[in-house]
């Protein structure tokens, strides 16, 4: 496994978002998928996701609710809000130009 | 729509904060099972799945702990929880918080008392539309000391000739004699012009104010008739608020005037503390409108907006000067010139006369609150140092300094908050006080103090600041306490050093702000036992005064036999008034005159000596006082040289004078002034008096202020026409049925005839001596009060060094010390912390004595016998305090103190 990488600051809402934008998941589940989807190099852990899943709640972007999980546990399942999905795009696109900008930087040093 | 579901949610979790929390530690919960049950999935056991999620995860609770601190509102949160928590410790030791909420109340009450009466007096403005632009038109001569505009005609003259004016407006205040419904009463009232309410802005909140048509015809006002209007005070508090208030007839003096409206809630006039009631227009005084040289209201003006000072000034006072030439009035040192003087504030008696005793006790009470302070300061410390183990085991556990500060501050502000709300309620008792010690008997000072933002922003100012103060030293201390040895002091040792060293200089602080408030306490006591006992040259005891009044007519006067014969006629009048109340048995003597020691009345005119050549450098300005005979009996008042007046010096015989020492000195100060003649120019009477006696200075104005020259003529040969004299007796015994008799005498016999103002003179005494009186009152509490707090620092310092030394005490006098020497151990400490607070105190007496010198009567600002007097109240208090410890520490058993061990 690769070693888990620091996370660039905001890019953790990111992150939640866009696996969120698929299907509605609860903490174990966000994490796993991102750990998962990225391969390990980002592993989050309930210290950083928790205050991230609240705080993107407060904003209104995600929507929690009670429910069961596979194993019959009592969990609590976030799902994407319209205006949280706004949030996303809006984000990629943000994403698409810093990646695009340092790609760029980093090709010149080369 | 973000803020609002933010809110919402921050809402929702405050108002279930419960539930929000129980669900929070749920949903993080269901994470660290799902991990430990991955973890048993591979094989591990349960507790060892646990301790492995732990350590890769951190604790659940810490992680609940994360997510309170990411919501927003958090520091709202942990604001509620402070103060919560602080609630609780509070409660857990009512002693101690029902003891630092009372010496900070007391000194934020004290504060706040006195701000708001500084307020009222000194900073607010009048409740008048840009009162800014106002100013007083005030004549500028050095020597009369009080300020008045010019006379009428001049007023005239400049109102109607300038630029930088948009109006201006005269009037005068004067006690009015007002007749409703049949009942006569006295109020005070003021004669305005019509453009008067137009020029401040004032609005009428019923019917109409006065407008310069119905001030335009002399006698009469205007087309309307007389007309008045009332302030609000007068119609909530006479005419109960009703609107059938508008068109009543009511009588001032003898002409009957038509009440036209109310004036706007809050208005009041323009002198503070000296409320008007009813405002007549200025045309009905009669014929002092005419006179040229008759200094008698005020002139008020509203500048034009931006327009410049000097130039409006320099614009009347070219008028003025002109004015004065012509009427012949310049030149003798009194009305020189024209000065502009801000009225936002309205007249400044008041605050000329209470604004440097307003302030010392405004530092006074300053003091209070920080002795106040450095109590509470010290309370908190001795708790914080009984609560140290709370605090390191706080930090222990993962609580910052910052936040175990920020809880120490909350419990601050608590207890301030407590302690405002005690000192918002003393104050409001302790404001009623004030204003009664300063209306004095008679009410001569009416002041209503409200709450307004200043005040508000004063006391909620005052408790932060307070708050921040004591907060300091134990917040310090909490700060150093130390994480890694949570319960480490509950051995001895270094047990308490820090409180002990922060304690006692807090205990240093007290003593020394102490030995300053009493010093000044007994400096002020001392000044106003040297005013009460002074000798003013009148005697005070057994007097009593009254004002007569009677309604005289209104002709004009002209130099003249005729002048002379009424003058005459009215002297007698009051004479047949008073005389015969000598044939009382009750009445060991009676005089009747038309000025009285400290009566508030005064005239001024220029005298001159017959016979001799002008001497430019003299100030002819001179007191004079028409009195009968009997005024210097009954004021006990000492013949120097001649004789006073007799029954034969009456309205036909050889005009006669005496003079005071004062005016013998000035007039005449080589020779002897008896046999000699003078005169009083451009008054009705020309012709010459002779002097016949001088006799002993009296104070008249204050007791402070020195007599000054005065001159007496007897009241059939009066110089003015006398509408009002005071009737002075000397009574023994039934005071009451010859006031009775008197009042009868003055209502049956004379026109118009009305008696007011009963007092004795010791009463007047008194009231002359408010300011003096309010000083050495609040400097004597404020003073017991240090005093009260100080001894509670030194008790609980000396008692808590005690409690720390009791091993080194138990092996002193194990080893063979005698309890005499261990109390000396512990009073010595007192000595010490007293010897500090004095070293500091007495010099800070010294450089504040030029501060206060002003305000003493007798008395220097570092008097050696008022120094000593606080330095022994103090040493014996502070060995008081000290003593209990100290026979506490010398029945220590060596036995028991070792054992605690």
């Amino acid at each position: 496994m690769a070693q888990p990488a620091e996370l660039l600051q905001g890019t953790l809402d990111l992150l939640i978002l866009r696996t969120l934008e698929l299907q509605p998941l609860h903490g174990v589940g966000i994490a796993d998928r991102i750990e998962q989807v990225t391969r390990g190099v980002f592993v989050v852990g309930p210290g950083s996701l928790f205050p991230a899943l609240h705080r993107l709640e407060e904003r209104g972007w995600i929507k929690g609710r009670w429910g069961e999980s596979d194993s019959g546990r009592r969990v609590k399942s976030y799902a994407l809000t319209p205006s949280g999905r706004k949030q996303l795009t809006e984000e990629k696109r943000n994403w698409q130009r810093v990646h695009t900008a340092i790609n760029q930087l980093l090709a010149e040093e080369a | 729509m973000h803020w609002l579901s933010r809110a919402t949610i921050f809402l929702r979790r405050l108002l279930h904060r419960g539930r929000a929390d129980s669900e929070l530690k749920e949903e993080v919960q269901a994470y660290f099972e799902t991990m430990v049950e991955r973890r048993m999935g591979h094989g591990l056991t349960r507790e060892e799945a646990r301790r492995a999620t732990r350590l890769e995860h951190g604790d659940p609770d810490r992680v609940s702990e994360l997510v309170r601190a990411a919501r927003a509102g958090a520091w709202i949160e942990g604001a509620y929880l402070d103060a919560r928590y602080a609630c609780r410790t509070l409660r857990r030791n009512p002693g101690l918080a029902a003891a630092a909420t009372l010496s900070l109340g007391l000194g934020l009450g004290a504060n706040i008392a006195i701000f708001t009466l500084v307020n009222t007096v000194m900073l607010q403005s009048l409740p008048v539309r840009d009162p800014e632009r106002l100013v007083f038109i005030d004549n500028s001569g050095g020597k009369s000391g009080g300020s008045s505009g010019p006379p009428y005609p001049c007023y005239a003259l400049l109102r109607d000739n300038n630029q930088y004016f948009s109006g201006m407006a005269a009037f005068k205040e004067d006690e009015f004699r007002v007749t409703i419904d049949g009942v006569e009463e006295k109020m005070t009232g003021q004669y305005a012009s019509g453009s008067y309410f137009d020029v401040l802005g004032v609005r009428p909140v019923l019917g109409r104010l006065l407008t310069p048509a119905d001030d335009s015809v002399v006698g009469l006002g205007g087309p309307d008739g007389p007309l008045a209007v009332i302030s609000y005070r007068l119609w909530k508090g006479r005419f109960g608020g009703s609107p059938a208030v508008v068109g009543k007839e009511i009588r001032v003096g003898t002409t009957g005037v038509t009440i036209a409206g109310v004036t706007q809630p809050g208005f009041d006039g323009l002198t503070p503390g000296l409320p008007v009631d009813v405002t007549i227009p200025m045309m009905l005084t009669g014929n002092n409108l005419q006179a040229k040289r008759l200094w008698w209201f005020h002139v008020v003006g509203r500048l034009k907006e931006g327009a410049p000072m000097e130039p409006a000034r320099a614009e009347l006072d070219t008028q003025f000067k002109a004015y004065m030439d012509e009427t012949g009035g310049r030149g003798n040192g009194y009305f020189s010139g024209i000065v502009l003087v801000p009225a936002a504030k309205g007249l400044n008696g008041l605050r000329r006369k209470f604004s440097k005793p307003l302030e010392i006790v405004m530092a006074i009470a300053g003091l209070v609150l920080l002795i106040g302070c450095a109590n509470a300061a010290n309370l908190l410390l001795a708790r914080a140092s009984a609560r140290r183990n709370e605090m390191a085991l706080r930090l222990a556990i993962g609580a910052s300094r910052a936040r175990l500060v920020r809880q120490l501050f909350t419990e601050g502000l608590l207890l301030t908050g407590l302690a405002a709300a005690v000192g918002v309620f003393l104050a409001k008792w302790g404001v009623s006080a004030l204003v009664t010690l300063l209306a004095g008997v008679r009410g001569r000072i009416v002041l209503e103090p409200h709450v307004d933002w200043r005040v508000m922003a004063f006391t909620v100012a005052g408790g932060l600041l307070t708050s921040l103060l004591f907060s300091i030293a134990p917040a310090l201390y909490a700060a150093r306490a130390d994480a890694a040895r949570p319960g480490a002091d509950a051995r001895a040792g270094d047990t308490g050093a820090f409180p002990q060293r922060a304690g006692s200089g807090l205990v240093v602080v007290q003593i020394t702000l102490s030995v300053v408030l009493l010093c000044g306490a007994a400096l002020f006591l001392r000044s106003l036992r040297n005013l009460t006992g002074l000798d003013a040259g009148f005697q005070r005891e057994d007097v009593i005064t009254v004002l007569a009044e009677a309604v005289l007519p209104r002709t004009a006067l002209k130099p003249g036999k005729e002048t002379e014969d009424e003058l005459a006629r009215i002297g007698r009048m009051w004479e047949d008034v008073t005389a015969p109340m000598a044939e009382f048995a009750a009445a060991r003597a009676v005089g009747a005159s038309s000025l009285g020691p400290l009566s508030g009345r005064d005239r001024g005119i220029l005298m001159s000596v017959s016979g001799e050549p002008d001497r430019p450098e003299l100030d002819h300005g001179i007191h004079v006082n028409q009195a009968t005979a009997g005024y210097f009996d009954v004021f006990g008042i000492t013949l120097l040289a001649g004789r006073t007046f007799a029954p034969a010096d009456g309205a036909n015989s050889r005009r006669v004078a005496i003079l005071n020492e004062a005016a013998a000195q000035r007039f005449f100060p080589d020779s002897n002034p008896v046999g000699r003649q003078v005169s009083f120019p451009g008054q009705m009477i020309t012709e010459a008096y002779e002097i016949v006696g001088v006799v002993r200075d009296t104070r008249y104005e204050t007791l402070r202020k020195a007599a000054e020259p005065m001159v007496y003529v007897p009241l059939q040969q009066a110089i003015d026409r006398l509408s009002a004299v005071i009737i002075a007796i000397r009574a023994r015994g039934d005071a009451a049925g010859l006031l009775a008799v008197l009042r009868d005498r003055v209502r049956e016999t004379l026109p118009g005839g009305f008696m007011s103002s009963a007092a004795t003179l010791e009463q007047l005494v008194d009231e002359s001596l408010v300011e003096e009186r309010l000083l050495s009152v609040l400097a004597n509490v404020f003073g017991g009060l240090a005093l009260l707090l100080a001894a509670i620092g030194i008790y609980g310092i000396v008692s808590f060094t005690v409690v720390r030394r009791t091993r080194e005490i138990g092996i002193r006098m194990a080893i063979g010390a005698g309890r005499r020497s261990v109390v000396w151990l512990v009073l010595r400490q007192t000595l010490a912390l007293s010897g500090a607070g004095l070293a500091v105190g007495i010099p800070l007496v010294f450089a504040g004595k030029s501060y206060i010198e002003s305000e003493l009567f007798g008395i220097q600002g570092s008097d050696p016998g008022a120094i000593a007097v606080a330095i022994a109240l103090l040493m014996v208090v502070a060995l008081g305090a000290g003593s209990w410890p100290a026979w506490r520490a010398s029945r220590v058993d060596p036995m028991i103190s070792l054992r605690q061990e």
